[in-house]
């Protein structure tokens, strides 16, 4: 039940074609499960089924964004897009929807969430992709859990230890479910280019480490001055969003993982958590 | 017709051509290491292979140093007793040399061989390190420094990059000595907290007491540091402002255009070449800062030193110390030290030990390319060996036990 469907009218001749993309995304609750945890988080998904992998706006440069947001949960919510002004961040209470228009977002990846409370940490944030480009792109959603937290937050209580993290996700999924995750496996031929984005939306900052390639920084919104290098290790600031490009020289299979080894596990064993991986055809 | 001859000339390349380096590692898991206050733990790594017997593993593993355009070829001898691998961190290698057990091969415990092929394509720092329950073997201490200099092994940067007249490889990394000191009870590994924060395996006052760590320079030097990080936590450099500090390469690629900071983060898996001009002289430290990756607190502090050197005499001393083997290393008494000398070169060394009190146990001299040095009769621990020559010294730490 994706409600998605485009209007195209005519805004101004002088200005041409305007397009205007209607989606729907529903605010939901529900178990993560892993292989050692299920425990509650909250979700962006296109339908008002739970899904634990968050759902990802896309568009396309210049469109105008008509997005309707659900909210499903028990309490309010509301939505807003980190480093852009003007958005309406009102509340959404239990049970309504709300409509807003969103434009003038240059191409780029952005991370939508909700500012109240711990909702962003409990999952509800995702990425929003405008794209300019017409490459095969995908989105790495960066996320740790302390499952303690979760049922504490679930249960109206402030977490009363300390962060220290055991579930570590992209795109909703720990190692090895991210196996089973066409999101979060990046698929492609020698000579392909593909456009990667990494989005951090959890409390910790993250090293990500690409076996197999290089790939190139087209953007950073943490460290500008890195854009165009090519690396293989990447910082991942909370809150940043990543945007590189790989042309995958030779063929394989290649993991894409967290290189601080803490997260490469569930519950405390290895391998888990935020492993995932470069499928690369001849 | 052309074509064909390439196609064969790449068969043949493929099949037939001979690694320009190859490297014999033997992947074990009964090293011990010294902290500083000789606080010692077990550590595993790899050492280089030899037929009378491979010597315990140092931390880190030792450095693999190829130009580029070197095909390599390392193999791993795996007799302990647990599988090991060997990842080659940013050098792209294809999917049967990566060394992710799942994706390429396991080399299993006791008897196993591991061949990893590669061809060193670009100059810059890379590591290699276990990739078996990496968090767990990286912690134990299985990586080293794996540098690729410029063709010719010429001392540039990278291939007709900026020159410098001297090179230090920094590689730092973490432990949490409880987990190294009892390995069969380690995790679970998400609460992994390191407390002890190490350049080149040690960590504060080892790293002036050992001077091959002290950055030796005088007005004119142009020093290329090699900083490695495989920590757990970021680390963040701050070089004195004197020294203009400018980064060079990344994660093995050329930066255009290059950095100057006098601070530089690095975060676990990055690596970064840095070139300090000495335009004037300049005695002082560099500080290395952990941080870890949540809310990037301070958890750790080390400091490498800079010295203002006279070139006679550290030339000699280079020369003295770059010819000499010492082995077996820990003993249980015998310590035999091989000279290499040129042709009439006499050796006059006398070879002194002391204890970690500064209290010599035992003096000797040594007259010969081949001498043994018996220390079984004194009891077990550290000591320090210094081979003194003429106004030259050199210190080389003995474990007897
Ligand atoms: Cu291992
Ligand atoms: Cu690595």
């Amino acid at each position: 039940m994706k409600a998605k469907f485009i209007l195209i009218f005519l805004l101004q001749a002088s200005l041409g074609f305007s397009t205007i993309v209607s989606d729907t995304i529903y605010i939901n609750s529900g178990f993560l499960v892993t292989d050692s945890d299920s425990f509650p988080v909250l979700s962006y998904n296109d339908s008002p089924v739970f899904n634990q992998g968050n759902y990802v706006i896309n568009i396309q440069k210049d469109d105008t964004l008509l997005l309707s947001i659900k909210n499903n949960h028990s309490q309010k919510h509301n939505f807003n897009i980190k480093s852009i002004s003007g958005i309406d961040t009102s509340a959404i209470s239990s049970g309504s929807l709300k409509t807003i228009s969103i434009t003038g977002l240059q191409p780029g990846g952005y991370i939508f969430y909700d500012s109240y409370d711990y909702n962003s940490y409990l999952g509800l944030a995702s990425a929003i992709v405008v794209k300019d480009f017409l490459h095969k792109h995908y989105v790495l959603n960066v996320r740790e859990f302390m499952t303690d937290w979760n049922f504490q937050l679930f249960n109206l209580a402030i977490p009363s230890s300390s962060y220290l993290p055991n579930c570590f996700t992209f795109n909703g999924k720990s190692y090895p479910d991210t196996k089973m995750d066409s999101s979060a496996n990046i698929m492609g031929n020698v000579g392909d280019t593909i456009i990667v984005f990494i989005v951090n939306t959890g409390m910790h900052h993250h090293a990500i480490h690409t076996h197999g390639y290089h790939l190139t920084i087209l953007n950073s919104t943490k460290e500008s001055h890195k854009i165009g290098r090519s690396k293989d290790s990447f910082p991942l600031y909370t809150d940043e969003v990543l945007t590189l490009r790989v042309v995958p020289d030779q063929p394989g299979m290649y993991p894409i993982h967290d290189h601080n080894l803490i997260s490469v596990t569930n519950g405390g064993n290895y391998p888990g958590g935020m492993i995932t991986m470069f499928h690369i055809m001849p | 017709m052309r074509l064909i001859i390439i196609f064969i000339l790449t068969g043949y390349s493929l099949v037939y051509s001979q690694p320009k380096k190859t490297f014999e590692l033997v992947s074990k898991m009964d090293g011990i290491h010294f902290l500083d206050n000789n606080d010692s733990t077990y550590i595993w790594g790899y050492s280089f292979y030899n037929s009378e017997g491979s010597l315990r593993p140092k931390l880190p593993s030792p450095t693999l140093m190829v130009s580029e355009g070197d095909s390599v070829h390392i193999i791993m001898y795996n007799t302990s007793g647990e599988g090991h691998t060997i990842h080659l961190h940013g050098l792209d290698a294809d999917q049967a040399n990566d060394g992710v057990p799942q994706l390429s091969y396991f080399v299993s415990p006791h008897v196993d061989t591991g061949n990893y092929r590669i061809v060193a394509k670009h100059a810059g720092n890379y590591m290699y390190h276990c990739h078996v329950t990496s968090t767990m073997h990286v912690t134990m201490g299985m990586y080293g420094a794996f540098i690729v200099k410029a063709q010719g092994g010429v001392n540039q940067v990278y291939t007709g990059g900026p020159a410098y007249t001297k090179e230090y490889i920094y590689f730092t990394s973490d432990m949490q000595k409880s987990w190294n000191d009892d390995y069969m009870s380690i995790g679970p590994f998400n609460k992994y907290k390191p407390d002890r924060f190490l350049i080149n395996g040690i960590e504060k006052n080892q790293l002036f007491q050992d001077s091959s760590q002290v950055i030796q320079a005088q007005t004119g030097d142009t020093v290329l540091l090699r900083l490695i990080n495989l920590g757990y936590s970021a680390v963040k450099y701050e070089f004195p402002s004197q020294l203009n500090a400018t980064f060079i390469t990344n994660d093995g690629r050329v930066l255009n255009p290059t950095e100057k900071s006098d601070t530089l983060t690095l975060f676990p898996g990055e690596r970064t070449s840095v070139l300090l001009y000495f335009n004037s002289s300049y005695t002082g430290y560099i500080k290395v800062h952990y941080h870890n990756l949540y809310q990037m607190k301070g958890i750790g502090f080390n400091e490498i030193g800079i010295n203002l050197y006279s070139p006679s005499l550290i030339e000699e001393q280079a020369i003295l110390t770059k010819n000499i083997k010492l082995y077996p290393n820990p003993t249980t008494g015998i310590v035999n030290i091989n000279f290499q000398i040129k042709e009439n070169e006499k050796i006059d060394i006398e070879a002194v030990l002391f204890d970690v009190s500064g209290k010599i146990v035992k003096k000797d001299k040594l007259l010969n390319q081949k001498e043994s040095l018996d220390y079984s009769s004194l009891s077990n621990g550290v000591y320090i060996l210094k081979l003194i020559s003429g106004n030259f010294s050199e210190s080389i730490k003995i474990i007897k036990h």
